[in-house]
């Protein structure tokens, strides 16, 4: 069994989340300018995430009147404190930083902390859209996460553990997504919906003017943009260790695997956010009820009957 | 100095553009966004996004007290040009990245209206100016007569409103429910939003009760240049497209639409990259999901940009026999009501409202005056 | 020493944050330091090793608060405070059966003497309370379920203006419902 990564884990956790980030952010920029058929070059595309953040932190900060200045605050930083906080979970390689029992419950716990913190940063701008692209959020919260949970279920029930490092253990002859495909699928859209991601953006949607973030500037639009960035990066790294085989792989170290698996993972989102509109939260809370709620249910029965089978708890 | 001067050149060499425009400048309107984008300058999608206002053409008294209120919504640095010729788009976004770099020149402008206070302790007409402006990023220091108007510019006599606010009223939902609605414009600066046009809608959670369209600055019957009928529909189309969240056909689209009003000569080229758009638009399964299905009240927006592709498209073969048709004010105002925020979006987008010329159906303007 | 000083700040923070969600005129104020009452709590759980627990309460928190904050703030006029307003309803009832409450668990923990602990602990805890949940409490726990699921059946029953044989018809036949916004089903 392994155990935590030394206290020096931690402090490179942030790191190489943001330059995950920074990659994924340059590789959506390609892609965007591909879809709007005005290439852009890599190296363009590698200076933006620099270029941006230091626009943003050059730029002034802006308050509204009569906004919640306290509220809104707390909701930026905690988008970008809950990813992070998430992603301690996430075994780099073999080991996480945090290896706690209960490790998909805090995942979990600390991803749904972006429904407060979208709503408080819609809610706390004093503005009509930043206010209906906060409520986006929390009516596509309830959408998705059902599935997400049963998802998240279905890999423990497979590895008969809440422990990420057990999950992957589990995994090491036959990966999770061959037996639970379908968790696989709603993961995956439901960490695409958590960061307000690709078919999901209608919570930052252009309709509403960047709804949640159109009041924000300067640092505050940093913030908030950072750990919704962060967000999608944990969150498409957490499929790794809980679907595909985590650090296990031929001829690669574990972490190589890891990384490698993670930028697919994030390739195939920022793919799907240039190919498919927008989602509109009343399509998405029908179809993932009636639709991803059952299956993710059947895929979970089906996964504990086979755990059964095999003579496993 | 040197270091925060290299620091600020590097921040906003790559500024995001709002561009505002009232009735009638959309040619020279797709001229700047044709320019911005060449430059791969990003388009900022509200005020606190923006480091360069383009004011295109020369704004009426309505539009420029509008544009007032933006300016000051958008943080330092911070750079504004006029252009109401085709050769100072160039020259003047030029300039723009020079007075963005300069830093004399920002605290020059932060200056004078930069301190922007926190909570309204004591309320302010430029308070009272911002918050209308944050509300909906639009206009209001210029309406007349509507109950929204009024509220806002007779605050401070005797009111407690904070910040010279106006509370949201009470009114019934449509499942009968007592619940709060906002008074609020929509337009004429929001993305994706035909030019000069504002709708003053009553607002309950993101579901409009009532809706009344108009023009900025536009005298009833006057005349007012337009684009042709292909550019017009191409730019009806991709902003649906944008608002569906389909940002590269989008940005096709427009490509293409700034090839038939500004690329001479290969139109036969530009029909069929429609064509191809088109049958893209078609394959596509999730946005007749998301814009509804043909049956239902929402399919409309798919029928119209559907009736958009035909347009454009017999509008590019010369053929004249597709006539585009034009939605009025008035019964735009009848479509909105009852509409999600969302919805109401595309339909704006959609049916793309123009003044009508003057010999056409007087009563377009005046229903919304 | 470093335990008692989070005890401590956990305990503070929920009672203090509890007090103040009735000092605070912005309902998303209030419903926020409600927020952060309940995760002071689960920290409290957290400390005394029941992980799962802890972290469950987080979870269901932060969601029920979200949820929470949009219906107060549907309900209640001037949900942001700007107005000033009072909370207080039959201030002085509550505030006897408050003070009643207070002497009398702070008298029972103070004058009853506390149990001394017999056995220990499992080794792990999270698979401990899965063992008791789905075994001894079983029954309870099902009976728990179905009841809180029938409720939330029953509230959506009654509350709903439109049931299904409105919108699809007595025999519901109609091939599609004539509701104004449709879902992603196409039903």
């Amino acid at each position: 069994m392994s155990t935590a990564l030394p206290l020096g884990g931690a402090a490179l956790l942030p790191g190489l989340l943001l330059a995950v980030t920074w990659a994924a952010v340059a590789a959506d920029a390609v892609a965007a300018g591909r879809a709007a058929g005005r290439p852009v070059s890599w190296t363009v595309a590698l200076g933006l995430p620099g270029r941006e953040a230091v626009r943003l932190l050059v730029g002034q900060r802006r308050r509204t009147a009569a906004g919640d200045e306290l509220l809104r605050g707390i909701g930026g930083a905690a988008l970008l404190v809950a990813a992070l906080m998430a992603a301690a979970v996430l075994p780099l390689g073999l080991r996480p930083v945090a290896d706690l029992g209960p490790g998909l419950v805090w995942f979990n716990a600390m991803e749904v902390v972006a429904w407060a913190a979208v709503w408080l940063v819609g809610w706390g701008a004093n503005s009509t859209v930043s206010l209906i692209g906060g409520y986006r959020f929390v009516a596509q919260g309830l959408a998705y996460e059902l599935p997400h949970m049963f998802a998240l279920i279905t890999a423990a029930v497979g590895a008969q553990s809440l422990r990420v490092t057990d999950v992957v253990a589990a995994q090491q002859g036959l990966w999770f997504i061959v037996i639970m495909p379908v968790a696989f699928v709603a993961f995956l859209l439901s960490a695409a919906a958590m960061a307000f991601w690709g078919p999901f953006d209608a919570p930052v949607g252009r309709d509403v003017a960047g709804g949640a973030a159109a009041e924000l500037s300067g640092v505050d639009r940093l913030v908030f943009s950072t750990g919704r960035w962060l967000l999608l990066v944990a969150s498409s790294a957490m499929a790794v260790p809980l679907f595909l085989g985590g650090g296990h792989g031929p001829w690669l170290p574990a972490w190589a695997w890891v990384l490698v698996k993670t930028l697919a993972v994030l390739g195939v989102l920022i793919v799907l956010r240039h190919r498919v509109p927008t989602i509109r939260m009343e399509r998405w809370t029908e179809f993932s009820w009636v639709v991803l709620v059952p299956a993710t249910i059947a895929q979970a029965l089906v996964v504990t009957l086979v755990v059964l089978g095999r003579g496993g708890i | 100095m040197d270091l925060r001067t290299a620091l600020l050149r590097a921040a906003v060499a790559r500024p995001h553009v709002l561009v505002v425009g009232g009735v009638g400048t959309d040619r020279l309107r797709a001229r700047v966004e044709q320019e911005v984008a060449r430059r791969r300058w990003p388009v900022a999608t509200a005020p606190a996004d923006t480091d360069v206002v383009v004011v295109v053409g020369r704004p009426g008294p309505e539009l420029g007290a509008v544009i007032e209120d933006v300016w000051v919504g958008v943080p330092a640095p911070r750079a504004r040009v006029q252009v109401v010729d085709e050769h100072e788009i160039v020259p003047g976004l030029d300039e723009t990245v020079g007075t963005l770099g300069d830093l004399d020149a920002q605290r020059a402008l932060a200056g004078r209206d930069g301190s922007r206070p926190t909570r309204a302790a004591s309320p302010s007409v430029d308070e009272d100016d911002e918050q209308h402006e944050h509300s909906a990023h639009d206009d209001h220091g210029a309406e007349h007569g509507t109950e929204h108007g009024t509220e806002h510019h007779h605050h401070g006599g005797g009111t407690e409103l904070p910040g010279g606010l106006a509370m949201a009223d009470l009114a019934e939902d449509r499942d009968g429910l007592a619940l709060d609605q906002l008074h609020v414009p929509l337009g004429p600066v929001l993305p994706e939003w035909p030019s000069g046009l504002v709708v003053d809608v009553a607002l309950q959670g993101d579901v409009i009760q009532d809706a009344r369209a108009r023009f900025l600055d536009v005298e009833a019957g006057e005349a007012v240049e337009r684009l042709p009928d292909a550019a017009r529909a191409l730019t009806s189309v991709a902003r649906v497209l944008a608002l569906a969240g389909w940002s590269g056909p989008a940005a096709r689209t427009r490509g293409l639409r700034d090839r038939v009003l500004f690329g001479e000569g290969d139109t036969a080229h530009v029909a069929d990259e429609l064509d191809a758009l088109r049958r893209r638009v078609h394959r596509s399964r999730v946005l007749p999901w998301v814009l509804g299905s043909r049956k239902s009240s929402r399919g409309a927006v798919l029928d119209a940009l559907e009736e958009k592709f035909s347009s454009a498209r017999a509008a590019l073969g010369g053929g004249g026999e597709h006539r585009p048709t034009t939605t009025d004010l008035p019964a735009l105002d009848a479509r909105l009501v009852g509409a999600e925020f969302a919805a109401a979006r595309l339909i704006v987008a959609a049916a793309n409202p123009a003044p009508q010329p003057a010999l056409a159906e007087p009563t377009s303007t005046e229903g919304a005056s | 020493m470093i335990t008692i000083a989070l005890f401590g700040a956990l305990a503070v923070t929920a009672v203090v944050a509890g007090a103040l969600v009735f000092r605070v005129d912005s309902m998303a104020r209030a419903t926020f330091l409600l927020l952060l009452s309940f995760l002071a709590v689960a920290g409290l759980v957290l400390m005394t090793g029941l992980h799962y627990l802890g972290l469950v309460i987080v979870l269901m928190m932060i969601i029920e608060m979200v949820v929470m904050a949009v219906f107060m703030i549907m309900y209640m006029m001037n949900p942001a405070g700007l107005m000033p307003m009072s909370m207080f309803h039959n201030t002085r009832g509550s505030a006897v059966v408050a003070a009643t409450t207070f002497v009398a668990l702070a008298g029972g923990a103070l004058l009853v003497d506390w149990p001394v602990r017999g056995g220990r602990p499992a080794p792990d805890l999270t698979m401990a309370l899965g063992e008791s949940l789905m075994g001894g409490q079983m029954l309870t726990m099902m009976t728990l379920g179905v009841t809180l699921f029938a409720t939330i059946v029953g509230t959506v029953v009654l509350a709903t203006g439109r049931g299904r044989y409105d919108r699809l018809g007595d025999e519901l036949d109609a091939p599609e419902s004539d509701d104004r916004d449709r879902g992603g089903v196409g039903r």
